[in-house]
This record gives C-alpha cells, sequence and structure tokens, in this order.
C-alpha cells in the first residue's frame, strides 16, 4: 500500500508523500490549508480526495505534519 | 418739309451758298466725257452735296472725305481743309418752299469736343443721340423712339449702295426685321411708341438667349436642379457629421484609464476563475467528506498503519492517534468548508459584479475613444463643408440666372405678343393704307415705264414687312432706279394726301444710267410734283432737249470743286 510492487509507482502513498512534502517544504508558512494544498498536489496529477487524505495519514504518521487549528495542516519540520 | 438751301462756311468767308427749287435740281458736272482719263468726273465733289446735307441730318460724314474701301487712307486735302477752316455746313428746311412759314436752321462743323458746332435753330446740341432726336421732333414733328431718325430719312438721301439699290430695304444689311416693320409702319403714317417697345423687346430677347446660350455650357436647369439636391445631402451630412464631433482634449488619459480598466479586467478574471474554481471543489469534495465522515471507515488508516509499522518500527504516532487525526481532520474540515462556501459564493458575487461595473466602464471608454477624433478631423471636416458650400453657392447663383432669365423670356414673349396683337389689330388701317399708297404708286409707275407696281405687305412671326410686286411679272434689275423715283415721287404725294410730316425732297445718285427717255419723264414728273428732285449728273448725260440752265442749281468741274481747293 505504501509501497506497492504495481506498475504505477507515482500512485503509491510513499511516492505522494514525497511529493507533498517537497510542497510543504517550499511553502513559506507553518501552516497550511487542507483545501490550497490538495490544490497544488492535484497539478501534476489528479488525486482523489480518499487517497489524498491517506497521503495525509501517512505524513501524520511519519510525524512529518500534524492538525492545527481550523482544520489546517501544520508543518512539524 | 424741303431743302431750301445748303451753305459752306470757312470761317467767315462763304465758299458756297446754293439754293434749291421746287422740282427738278440739277448738280452738274461740266467735266466733258470724252476728255482724257486724268479727269473723269470724280473728284470734283457733286455726290458730296448729297452728302454734306446727310452730314446736318446726323450722318458721320466720314463718306465726305473717306473711300469706303480704304478707311485708312482718308482724302486728307478734303479732311485738314475742312477741319483747319473751321468750315460749318448750314441748310435751311422750310415747309413751303414757295410760301415758307416755318423754317429749320441745321449747322454742323467738323470739330471734336468743345470746338463741336451741331445745331438746331441756334441750340448747340453736342450729344449725337439727342441732336438725332431734336431733328426726329423739329421734322417729323413725333416723339416716337422707333425708327430712328436716320432710318426714316434713308429713302431721301440715297447715296448709298443699300440705297441707291433697293426700293424700300434702304437700311444697312445688319437692320433687323422689327426695325424695318417700325420704320415701315411709320411711313404709312402709323408710327407707335408700341413698334418701339416691340423692337426694343426683340433686341432684348436676343439678348436673353444669347445668355441662355452661355449658360447652357455650364449646365441646363434640370441638372443644375439635381445636383443642388445632390449637395445639399452632402451638406446635410457633414453638419450633422460636424455637430456631433467632440474634440477629446483627455485622449491619453482615457487611453491609460481604458488599459488601467482592462488591466483591472483581467485580474478580476482570473480571481474569479480561482474562485469558482475553489467553489466548485469544495462542493465536490463535500460530498465526498460527507460520504467518508458517515462510513467513518478506518480500514484504509488501519491497513496504512500497520504497513507503515512494518517498514518502520519505531513510529511515534499511535493508531488510535492516527485515526483521531484522519477524523477530526475531516469533520472539522466538513464544518470549515460548509462555513466557507457562502462566503465564497459572495465573494464570487461581489466579483461579478465588479467585473460588470469594469465591462461597462470599458465599452463607454472605447465608444468615447472611437468617437472622438482630434482637431485635424474636425478641420477636414470644415474645409469640406465650406468647399461644398462654395459649390451650392455657385449652382444657386446658376440656378438663379436661369430662373431669372426665363422669367424674363416668358414675359418678354407675353409682351411681344400682345403688342403684335395689337399691330394685328391695326392690319385694316395698314392694309388701307397701302391701298391709298398704291394708288399713287402704280400711276407713278406707270408713267415712267408703262408698268403698273404694287406695294403689298407679308405678315411673318417677326412682324410686317414691305415688298414690291410688278403685276405683270418680275421686275426687271434694270428698271430699278426708274422704281426707286417712282417710289418715292408716289410716297411724297401719299405723304401729302394724307398729311403725313415728311421730307418733300429726293436725293439720287448715280441717275447717269437710266435711259434718256426716263430722265425726260422724271424731269417731266418731278416738276409736276410738290417736291424736290436733286440729283448729280455729268453734262453730258442730260439729255439735248432739256433746258439744264433752269434746272441747274450748281455747276462743278476740275477747276471748279465744291470746296474750291485747288
Amino acid at each position: 500500500m505504501i509501497l506497492d510492487r504495481n506498475i504505477h509507482p507515482e500512485r503509491d502513498l510513499y511516492f505522494l508523500g514525497g511529493q507533498l512534502i517537497d510542497y510543504l517544504d517550499k511553502y513559506e508558512k507553518e501552516e497550511i490549508d487542507f483545501f490550497d494544498l490538495y490544490i497544488v498536489a492535484n497539478k501534476d496529477q489528479s488525486l482523489t480526495m480518499n487517497l489524498y487524505t491517506l497521503v495525509l495519514d501517512w505524513l501524520f504518521i511519519l510525524g512529518i505534519i500534524k492538525k492545527g487549528k481550523n482544520g489546517m495542516l501544520q508543518k512539524c519540520f | 418739309m424741303f431743302l431750301e438751301n445748303l451753305k459752306i462756311e470757312k470761317r467767315s468767308e462763304i465758299i458756297r451758298d446754293i439754293t434749291f427749287r421746287k422740282g427738278i435740281n440739277f448738280i452738274v458736272d461740266e467735266t466733258p466725257e470724252n476728255q482724257n482719263q486724268q479727269s473723269t468726273g470724280n473728284n470734283v465733289g457733286k455726290t458730296t452735296v448729297l452728302r454734306l446735307v446727310d452730314y446736318c441730318f446726323g450722318a458721320d460724314g466720314k463718306n465726305i472725305y473717306q473711300d469706303t474701301e480704304f478707311k485708312k487712307q482718308p482724302n486728307t486735302t478734303v479732311e485738314n481743309f475742312l477741319k483747319d477752316n473751321e468750315v460749318i455746313i448750314s441748310i435751311t428746311l422750310v415747309d413751303d418752299i414757295s410760301n415758307p412759314t416755318k423754317k429749320v436752321l441745321i449747322r454742323r462743323n467738323f470739330l471734336p469736343r468743345k470746338r463741336k458746332i451741331q445745331e438746331v435753330d441756334g441750340q448747340n446740341i453736342i450729344n449725337d443721340k439727342d441732336f438725332e432726336h431734336r431733328l426726329k421732333e423739329v421734322i417729323f414733328n413725333t416723339q416716337v423712339r422707333e425708327p430712328r431718325f436716320r432710318q426714316i430719312i434713308s429713302k431721301n438721301i440715297r447715296d448709298e449702295k443699300n440705297k441707291m439699290g433697293n426700293i424700300v430695304r434702304v437700311l444697312n444689311s445688319f437692320a433687323s426685321n422689327e426695325v424695318y416693320e417700325a420704320l415701315f409702319l411709320f411711313w404709312l403714317g402709323i408710327g407707335t411708341d408700341e413698334l418701339a417697345e416691340k423692337q426694343r423687346l426683340s433686341d432684348e430677347k436676343k439678348r436673353e438667349e444669347q445668355f441662355q446660350r452661355r449658360l447652357k455650357k455650364e449646365g441646363e436647369l434640370s441638372l443644375i436642379v439635381q445636383q443642388l439636391s445632390f449637395l445639399n445631402d452632402k451638406i446635410e451630412e457633414l453638419e450633422k457629421e460636424k455637430r456631433t464631433f467632440s474634440i477629446n482634449e483627455n485622449y491619453s488619459t482615457d487611453v491609460d484609464d481604458l488599459n488601467n480598466v482592462k488591466l483591472s479586467l483581467n485580474k478580476a478574471s482570473s480571481e474569479l476563475s480561482r474562485l469558482e474554481m475553489r467553489k466548485s471543489l469544495i462542493t465536490e469534495s463535500k460530498e465526498e467528506l460527507e460520504k467518508e465522515v458517515t462510513k467513518l471507515d478506518v480500514s484504509h488508516v488501519a491497513s496504512l498503519y500497520n504497513k507503515a509499522k512494518s517498514l518502520i518500527p519505531e513510529i511515534q504516532a499511535s493508531f488510535e492517534e492516527t485515526v483521531r487525526f484522519h477524523n477530526e481532520l475531516i469533520v472539522e474540515k466538513l464544518e470549515y468548508i460548509t462555513k466557507e462556501l457562502p462566503e465564497l459564493e459572495q465573494s464570487i458575487k461581489k466579483l461579478r459584479n465588479e467585473i460588470l461595473n469594469l465591462r461597462t466602464k470599458e465599452d463607454d471608454l472605447s465608444e468615447k475613444l472611437q468617437k472622438s477624433g482630434v482637431t485635424e478631423d474636425l478641420e477636414r471636416i470644415v474645409i469640406d463643408l465650406n468647399k461644398q458650400f462654395e459649390r451650392k453657392g455657385n449652382l444657386d447663383e446658376q440656378k438663379r440666372l436661369w430662373e431669372s432669365s426665363n422669367e424674363k423670356l416668358s414675359r418678354i414673349d407675353t409682351e411681344l405678343i400682345s403688342i403684335n396683337q395689337g399691330i394685328s389689330s391695326k392690319d385694316e388701317l395698314i392694309q388701307s393704307r397701302i391701298r391709298d399708297f398704291n394708288k399713287y404708286f402704280s400711276e407713278m409707275s406707270n408713267r415712267l415705264y408703262g408698268e403698273y407696281y404694287l406695294l403689298s405687305s407679308q405678315i411673318n412671326d417677326k412682324g410686317y414687312n414691305l415688298i414690291v410686286t410688278n403685276v405683270e411679272g418680275n421686275p426687271s434689275t434694270g428698271k430699278k432706279k426708274g422704281q426707286i423715283a417712282a417710289f418715292d415721287f408716289a410716297y411724297i404725294q401719299f405723304a401729302d394726301a394724307l398729311e403725313i410730316e415728311h421730307l418733300h425732297f429726293i436725293m439720287h445718285d448715280q441717275l447717269e444710267n437710266i435711259h434718256d427717255n426716263q430722265i425726260n419723264t422724271i424731269v417731266q414728273v418731278a416738276n409736276s410734283l410738290n417736291a424736290q428732285f436733286i440729283v448729280p449728273l455729268l453734262r453730258d448725260k442730260i439729255p439735248e432737249n432739256i433746258d439744264v440752265n433752269q434746272y441747274e442749281i450748281l455747276s462743278l468741274s476740275q477747276t471748279q470743286k465744291l470746296f474750291k481747293i485747288d
């Protein structure tokens, strides 16, 4: 699930998570809106909301983000 | 009126004093015909006597010293003599030669301007027209303007080609029918001012027609009217353009404004699309999120957590924590976005309004900029307008000329018609006068030639004309001189009988061609009439049976010339 042996590595949580980290890294503020990040992530490839939330769960597990106020996401790095 | 006397004076000296008699008057040229060529009888001045009388009646006198063909070579001897010696010619006219009760004295010299003498009964009348008018007054006792005095008397002094060769058409070849009509009717004692008016109108009509021909070159009236209406439309168009024309002094500011508006419009549009995208996204994800909340399906999270745990043994977050994060994130998010949605719609609405406003502003500005030109454009319109107005003025003037000319012509025509009707109504009188005249004329022609000639009238569209016809056929040209004499004699008888004012003398040059018999008859007739017949003749041409001395009033020769110059 995180790292599938399938033929679409770009659908892996691992890969997608990496991408999100990349965006977050470039983002200047500590907190980022759930949807704004979704729009940015959606730019390169279409992402269902389900998959997007799973990627966010994955990044939470890794301790990269945590929940901020008003549904904002807070960077932990 | 009879011609009593002709005097030629040189200062105080009298050169010639010729007294005329009743009946035939001979001016005899003594030069023998068979003499050598140098003395042909010409140049002695016998015709000049006729011309001097004519001069006193207002002729220009040039034929006294000028050749008709070689006008530039005057007989300077005679001209200088007349001018240098201040020669005065005078004639005396009387109402009755044997028992005069009224006399008219006419004097003229050959000097110009201040030294000019041109007298009627001692009154100097320098202006030639006034002089002529005065002569008409005293001799013919009439005030009518037409025919002119010179025309009336032209049949009495027959010294030039037309007068010698024609019976009635005695004027120069340019004389129009209207002129002749006035003259003929005057001769018949029917002179009226209407005839003068008719002549004036005919002249005016001719002038007007000439004028119209010139106008026609510029265009017919109908064409001008067409052009005018076209031009009026064009002017109206230009006027409208000028009226709606507004000079925009803030042209460049307006351009900047427009650019700014466009920029804002751009910005607003992209902002709008961003908001709309967000809105649609929110709506979309709201559904999805709601679905997820209801399911609260954590199996995905669980399998994710398990996998992560197997990959990374020391995970900080517990599974419960992860599930909480997951759910809270979704719920809060849901709550938040549903809260955000109206706000979003509000701003979209606001933005739409703003865009609408900007659009209107943009339209206004572009229209303003499109319509308004710069000063040069207005100048072009004004110049164009001026040009059109100038052309219009030109055409208007032409139209006015046409209309006034047409009006004038129709007025002339109406007047002419009414005058012609007036003259026609006199037709009876005219015919009766012609009948009277023919009584004398046919008798006279019979006496002279044994033939009967008749005068008759012809009417054409220009008016009356007189013609002489021979009862037995066309008159032969050789008898013309005698015919003329017959006409002139008959006229004097006719005029006397009807008491028409006229001149009782006839001067006829170049009678030499007439046969002896006719000269005899003419002398007889002339002596029997209450008239004077004054003819210059070569002595050799006078038939022998005539007692010349009895009728001779002047004798001239190479040694005794008229002016007594060598």
